[in-house]
């Protein structure tokens, strides 16, 4: 079945600042009834422990994160805003990082001018990979790490993150607009970094739109079942996955860029249902359409563009991949192609550009292949270049070039959360949602 | 009789002289009359006159003790000739007297004449006793029967039994001495009794022309007859019977493993000793589940006391840190007795340290052992330190300076920070971390062990004082290859999720000493008992992860270093005060672990080859050290009570143990701050070097930096102080019939905090738990059997409440990640203490005192055990938690048998065989806290259904040789539980047979041969229907040789 291809005005989103809610003076409550006095120390506010009131992060100072800050008490409804142009700092010393509870929202709308920007304590110059956590959202939507079908399941997050997981599919954890995370990603507990961003069981309530994650040290995004819909999503070098996500995530995403610099990194998309139990339910079944995903040759790491196994399912709509050592896709496991099989799982409109397209695995024991797979779907085409602008990971230039066979032959699926536009990849060769609030510094 | 004697004027004597009856005593003796007067023909006066001799019958015992002498009879002789009357006039012994009055009635006179009338007379007749000449074929033994005093038991009785069944009675004299000789070859028993004291069983092999001694210690009652002489008196245990004995003695179920039977399996510690008894497994070559029971329902005592433990997360004692050597013998009681402490379900292990000797002793061994497939292979070890042979490795191995006197975190300073680093001392301190991460190949030597033990005694004005120390030490090599899988479901279908292919070289080396001096004077009795024992681990292991499903394979590698000591002093005193027996012990113990300078890293393998990875974790360096120190005072205070049936008491007493531990680590990682510039294909060793630690300029997109990962829960301290106090009471109610009851009251408070160890403004996270509990116990013994013969049947019936409480950090909400399972836990500030109820019944015989027959049956009942949950997370892995079950029940028959098996035929003296099996059903209902576990009945985790172990065994005393072969197996137990609805994880059943060749050799030598895991059966895990996991250790082969100094005397 062809799907037919919409051609509607793109809309630029990027220009709209007038969203971005100013926030009343309340920053950070002086009355000391639930948020914090600003407890300067060495020009910087110092946040930890648990806040059990709504509190308000206003940009005129700087925010260090302590240990591990944590909002809301898992009950009551407590919200944490942020102001546009605020800069909260993790403390690398005493792992740094912040979770939002059950119940509790982040209200964090920045604007492409004034983004909010979570970031290493360390000098500019002297910054990398893993130097503080990361931000934590912790919500009431399914997930089906039960696996045996427990309603309302509930998963202990390890590092002390906290509870998540319920029945609220609805669930509402705030807004996340306009918001850098950087250079995160230390180890929280032996053997477990943390991601940029973590979404476990964050309900489609929740917005989330113009994030980007750079220079962590685990997973740009991850999602832990839930259903959140995510928009205009830039990864860039993070030394794991791009997006991972596991346990029944069912959200949306359009627009993302995974973008691996060239010395680590591993998948740019990689995902699981339950990596136990790879028919739980509810089952990994996201939607992605428009993404750029850039691998890099020189990783000494094999890599793919999207490594689907384990049971997701997933449909993969308008995805321009290139430059993956091993291969652009690979599936893994007889349950994740059944999806492929039955018709929950499909691709269309991809164009790969990778010296080995699909994983070669000798020992593949599966009825089906990726190339079948590949070929079932609606209009993938293997391309020899994607015709970038520049994929220098210092300075890249994510717009299809001319000639680029990402311009025109996309399709968009019919759900309302996309923008039907025509193009592939993130990008439509003219405008950079990208521009003014993201980053590229190495250090 | 004298004045009978003296009127008779023409008494005279006569006689015969009983020369070699041939030992069947059916055989007529040859025998002539000597010196019998010349019959005189008529009319005078004439005494009585001999016309028929008789042979007396050889009685057994006389001409087992080659008695010799004369017994004479004043004989009545009527008018017809016969003997009416025999008169002992000079007694040689009173068996031998009666054997020459049977022979006497059998003698043939003339009468006496008088006055030509055949009249009544009498006349003295006397019989000699000459014992036949030894036959080169037989043997002789001397047995002393002597007190716990070592002092001459006059008054005992030995009876023996031979290797045609055939028994005798022989008296002791009143030196304590009895001599038996002219002993036919072969396996003989024996049993010595004596009133007020128990009967003491013992077995011994006669060879021809040999005189052996042997000194037979007897017990006094339980409930001695007029002296009260009760606990001061340790148990001596030279040989298999003793045990068999204490066993038959106790009031509850135990069994009981005697050095001599650990030697005869060629067991070097006590925890593979533990793997012969009935109902005992040992998981992880360290701990002991008893009856089938997790080790956090063994309690282990030394010499009564309670121990510390050098385990990081358990309280549990490991016994591998005891090597035979040490001990005298390990006893494990399954019943229940207010005198013990109660926190254990399975069953107490005891062990015991050697005792004084009563000779000077002194003895030394040397062994050695190949082992196949790891002996004189190479093995990739990182760099040790010289002492490393003697355990002591921890110095080479600690924390550079500069590290170890860090007052905070090693993390970079931030911008608005006062704490952390700055670059420049961050690459300081990364660069004074020692580069030891490249394993060199090293020689795994053969096996060694060496032990020396030497004490004596001294008699002192009424003090008898006595030293004895032990010394062992053994190094040894093992080396592992295997596999090991991870499944997931996939449908229906498990499918392999990753699948690590593993090779381990490690370095066991012990080095262990015990000291006891003791003093007894009079009725009392001060012991003290100094235990050192060390033991280290150096270890590689090397994996390749292969992850199908996941996303790349990586070859690894771990080198790790642990040393454990668990130092052990004890002060005990028993003695009289009064009409009331005291027995007050303390000891003081001390274990401590080290964890020094553990790496791990990892490389990735990837199309183009081998990189180093650069994820933090991916490289490690852990510290890990743990102290744990004891302080146990018990006293016991017994009365004796007079029964109509036997002696009866009452005790009470009390203990008090104060617990401290405390536990640290730190853990380190070098991370990539950007690896541009730096080849990752190299030897990790070429990576880690000052060129690239610490950044050479601003904006370096190339180095590492070290950083500290200690977490916040990697540091705590727990306390516990039990207090108890008991009274019970042992009452013979009928001849046969013994109660036993008591009640216990036990006191606890236990508490962890747990803290974080460079920020002590930060209040640490406390828990704690209180708990009082009473708990009864009840046990009866009813003798079916003769109860003064060796042979007995005994039944048993007992009952007895114990408890089982959380281990420290099961108490913690502080989630804490488990270095050795790999594995986060959340402890649970909730849990309860547990209670089990345990009912036993059991029926015992004793054949002869060497041999045992028993069968027996159990069940437990558990209310609130604490059982280990799995958390539901979506990280990596599952979290694992602990929570009251609702219940659980075990119940359980086992059957256990040791026979010689001469009784069958006479050719198989010497040949015994011994073997025990357990069967078990347990199930665990865990309600609601099934949690994600795929089970929500099964098993006990480390449950087996059955435990078989069998011996066979030969002693072939003529020449000094013995042989025993050993067999054992156990069901198929739980792992790991599975989650997820992952199948729960076996460990399969694993065959093992060891053999054990011991010879004498001349001026005191011994040379044993054994040879270990013949079968060589891969050790196994099942998940549901796959093989997760299997390896081989391989065979070995050894020899040992043992010099025993020649007693003196």
């Amino acid at each position: 079945m062809r799907t037919t291809l919409f051609f509607a005005l793109s809309l630029i989103v990027a220009c709209d600042g007038g969203e971005a809610k100013d926030s009343d003076s309340n920053a950070v409550d002086d009355s000391g009834g639930g948020g914090t006095d600003c407890v300067e120390e060495n020009g910087a506010c110092i946040l930890s422990g648990t806040y059990t009131e709504d509190m308000t992060l206003t940009a005129d100072k700087n925010w260090l994160l302590r240990s591990r800050v944590q909002i809301g008490d898992d009950t009551n409804p407590v919200t944490l805003t942020i102001e546009p142009g605020t800069t909260i700092y993790g403390e690398g010393a005493s792992t740094g990082m912040l979770v939002i509870a059950r119940s509790a929202k982040i209200n964090a709308v920045g604007t492409a001018s004034a983004p909010i920007v979570f970031t290493s304590d360390q000098a500019v110059g002297s910054r990398a990979r893993g130097q503080w956590g990361g931000l934590v959202i912790n919500g009431r939507a399914p997930i089906n790490a039960c696996a045996d079908g427990t309603p309302d399941c509930e998963a202990e997050g390890e590092g002390g993150m906290g509870k998540y997981g319920g029945s609220d599919d609805t669930d509402n954890s705030g807004t996340l607009k306009y918001v850098r995370i950087e250079f995160g990603g230390i180890e929280v507990s032996p053997d477990n970094e943390i991601n940029g961003l973590s979404l476990q069981a964050v309900g489609s309530g929740t917005t989330i739109d113009y994030i980007q994650v750079h220079q962590n040290l685990d997973d740009g995004i991850e999602w832990w079942g839930g259903s959140v819909d995510v928009k205009h999503v830039l990864i860039t070098g993070v030394g794991d996955d791009g997006l991972d996500w596991d346990f029944g995530y069912h959200g949306r995403v359009q627009y993302a860029v995974v973008h691996q610099a060239g010395d680590v990194g591993n998948n740019a998309l990689e995902g699981d249902n339950n990596p136990d139990v790879y028919d739980a339910s509810p089952t990994s079944a996201p939607t992605f359409s428009h993404l750029t995903l850039i691998g890099s040759t020189t990783i000494p790491e094999d890599n793919f563009g999207i490594l689907a196994r384990r049971g997701t399912a997933g449909q993969f709509w308008n995805v321009a991949a290139m430059d993956f050592t091993v291969g652009c896709l690979a599936i893994r496991d007889q349950e994740t192609f059944d999806h492929y099989t039955a018709g929950d799982s499909a691709f269309a409109h991809a164009r790969f550009a990778c010296a080995q397209t699909f994983e070669e695995d000798a020992a593949e024991t599966e009825t089906v292949t990726e190339d079948e797979v590949f070929a079932d779907g609606t209009d993938n085409q293997v391309v020899s270049d994607l015709k970038l602008g520049s994929t220098d990971f210092a300075s890249p230039n994510y717009q299809p070039g001319a000639g680029s066979p990402l311009l025109v032959g996309g399709g968009t699926p019919t759900n309302p959360f996309f923008d039907q536009v025509t193009y592939i990849g993130a990008f439509d060769g003219t405008t950079d949602w990208t521009a003014g609030w993201t980053t590229h510094a190495l250090n | 009789m004298k004045l009978l004697l003296c009127t008779l004027a023409w008494a005279q004597e006569t006689g015969e002289t009983i020369p070699s009856p041939t030992p069947p005593p059916t055989t007529e003796p040859a025998g002539s009359p000597a010196g019998a007067p010349s019959p005189a023909e008529v009319p005078a006066d004439a005494p009585p006159r001999l016309l028929e001799g008789a042979t007396p019958t050889w009685p057994p015992a006389a001409l087992l003790q080659r008695v010799a002498g004369k017994v004479v009879l004043q004989l009545k002789i009527d008018t017809g000739g016969a003997v009416t009357e025999a008169l002992v006039v000079t007694s040689l012994r009173e068996d031998v007297d009666a054997a020459a009055v049977e022979a006497a009635k059998r003698l043939r006179f003339a009468p006496a004449i008088v006055g030509g009338i055949p009249t009544e007379g009498m006349v003295n007749y006397g019989f000699v006793f000459t014992p036949p000449p030894v036959a080169p074929t037989q043997g002789a033994v001397q047995f002393r029967i002597v007190d716990a005093d070592d002092l001459e038991l006059p008054g005992a009785a030995v009876r023996l039994t031979g290797p045609d069944g055939s028994s005798v009675l022989l008296p002791v004299g009143d030196n304590g001495l009895v001599d038996a000789s002219g002993l036919d070859p072969g396996a003989w028993t024996g049993v010595a009794e004596r009133d007020g004291f128990q009967p003491a069983g013992f077995s011994f092999n006669v060879s021809a022309g040999q005189l052996q001694e042997a000194t037979i210690p007897l017990l006094p009652n339980t409930a001695p007859d007029d002296e009260v002489l009760v606990i001061g008196v340790r148990q001596r245990w030279a040989e298999v019977e003793a045990p068999l004995a204490e066993r038959r003695e106790a009031t509850v179920v135990a069994e009981v493993i005697s050095a001599t039977q650990m030697s005869r399996t060629g067991d070097s510690d006590a925890a593979s000793a533990m793997k012969r008894v009935t109902g005992l497994t040992v998981v992880g070559g360290r701990y002991v589940y008893v009856r089938g029971l997790g080790d956090r329902y063994s309690l282990t005592l030394l010499n009564g006391s309670t121990l510390p433990s050098p385990e990081p997360e358990k309280r549990v004692v490991p016994l591998d840190l005891f090597p035979t050597a040490l001990l005298d013998g390990v006893r494990v009681e399954k019943g229940v007795t207010a005198d013990r402490p109660a926190e254990f379900g399975g069953g107490i292990v005891e062990l015991r340290t050697r005792n004084l000797p009563e000779e000077p002793l002194f003895q030394v061994g040397i062994s050695g052992a190949w082992t196949g497939g790891t002996t004189l292979q190479k093995a990739a070890m990182a760099p040790g330190g010289p002492t490393d042979f003697l355990t002591y490795g921890a110095a080479a191995r600690s924390l550079p300076a500069a590290l170890s006197t860090t007052q905070e975190a090693v993390r970079p300073q931030g911008i608005f920070s006062e704490a952390g680093y700055s670059a420049a001392e961050l690459e300081e301190l990364g660069e004074a971390v020692s580069n030891r991460w490249d394993t060199t190949e090293r020689t795994m030597l053969p096996d060694l062990g060496l032990q020396v033990v030497a004490g004596r005694s001294w008699t002192l004005g009424g003090a008898t004082l006595g030293a004895l120390g032990a010394l062992s030490y053994n190094n040894a090599w093992d080396h592992e290859v295997g596999s090991r899988s991870v499944y997931s479901l996939d449908g229906d279908e498990l499918t392999l999720k990753r699948e690590t292919d593993f090779e381990e070289f490690s370095n066991p080396v012990r080095l262990a000493g015990v000291l006891a001096l003791g003093a007894s004077w009079g009725e009392r009795e001060i012991l003290s008992t100094t235990l050192f024992n060390r033991s280290s681990l150096s270890s590689t292991v090397l994996w390749q992860a292969n992850d199908p499903t996941g996303s790349g394979d990586s070859q690894n590698t771990r080198t790790s270093w642990e040393e454990r000591q668990l130092l052990f002093q004890q002060l005990s005193t028993h003695q009289l005060v009064g009409p009331l027996w005291l027995d007050a012990r303390y000891a003081y113990s001390l274990a401590t672990r080290q964890e020094p300078d553990r790496r791990e890293y990892s490389y990735l393998i990837t199309e183009e080859g081998e990189f180093l990875s650069q994820k933090g974790s991916w490289n490690e360096i852990l510290y890990g050290g743990l102290k744990d120190q004891n302080h146990d005072i018990g006293l016991d205070l017994g009365l004796p009570l007079k029964m109509p049936h036997g002696e009866g008491n009452i005790k009470v007493g009390g203990q008090l143990v104060m617990r401290d531990r405390g536990s640290s680590s730190r853990r380190f990682s070098y991370e990539f701050r950007g690896s541009d510039g730096i080849d990752l294909s190299l030897p990790i060793g070429q990576v880690l070097t000052p060129e690239y630690i610490g950044a050479e300029s601003e904006g370096d997109t190339g180095y590492l930096q070290l950083i500290e990962y200690t977490s916040n829960s990697d540091d705590y301290q727990a306390k516990q102080l039990m207090g108890a106090a008991y009274l019970m009471s042992e009452l013979p109610l009928l001849e046969r019939w013994k109660l036993q009851g008591g009640l216990r009251m036990e006191s606890s408070n236990q508490s962890v905090r747990t803290f974080e160890q460079f920020d002590t403004s930060k209040t640490p996270v406390q828990a704690e738990l209180d708990t009082l509990d009473f708990l009864p116990s009840l046990s009866t013994t009813f003798a079916l059997g003769k109860s003064v013969e060796a042979e007995e049947l005994l039944l048993r019936l007992g009952y007895g409440r114990t408890l089982s409480r959380p281990e420290f950090r099961e108490l913690s909400e502080v989630p804490y990640y488990d270095y050795r399972t790999g594995r986060t836990y959340i402890g649970n500030p909730d849990l309860q203490r547990a209670l089990i109820d345990s009912f036993d019944l059991r029926l015992e015989w004793y054949p002869r005192p060497s041999e045992a027959w028993s069968v027996g049956v159990f069940a437990k009942i558990f209310q609130d055990p604490i059982e280990s949950v799995v958390e539901v997370s979506a990280v990596s892995g599952s979290v694992g938690s602990f929570a009251n079950a609702k219940g659980a029940t075990n119940l359980g028959a086992e059957v256990e048998l040791r026979q010689y098996l001469d009784p069958l035929h006479e050719a198989l003296a010497g040949l015994y065989v011994a073997g025990n099996a357990s069967f078990i059903w347990s199930q665990v209902d865990l309600g609601e806290l099934e949690g994600n576990q795929t089970s929500s009945t099964r098993p006990l985790q480390g449950q087996s259904p059955y435990v078989v172990n069998g011996q066979i065994g030969y002693d072939l005393e003529a020449t000094g040789t013995g042989i025993t072969t050993v067999y054992n197996v156990f069901g198929p137990r739980i792992i790991e539980v599975g989650s997820s609805g992952i199948p729960d994880s076996y460990e399969l059943p694993v065959h093992r047979l060891d053999l054990m060749i011991s010879q004498e050799l001349p001026a005191g030598f011994r040379i044993n041969l054994k040879a270990s895991n013949l079968l060589d059966w891969p050790s196994r895990q099942r998940t549901g229907s796959a093989i997760s996991e299997e390896s081989r250790e391989g065979w070995s082969a050894g020899l040992g040789l043992r010099w025993d100094a020649p007693k003196k005397e």
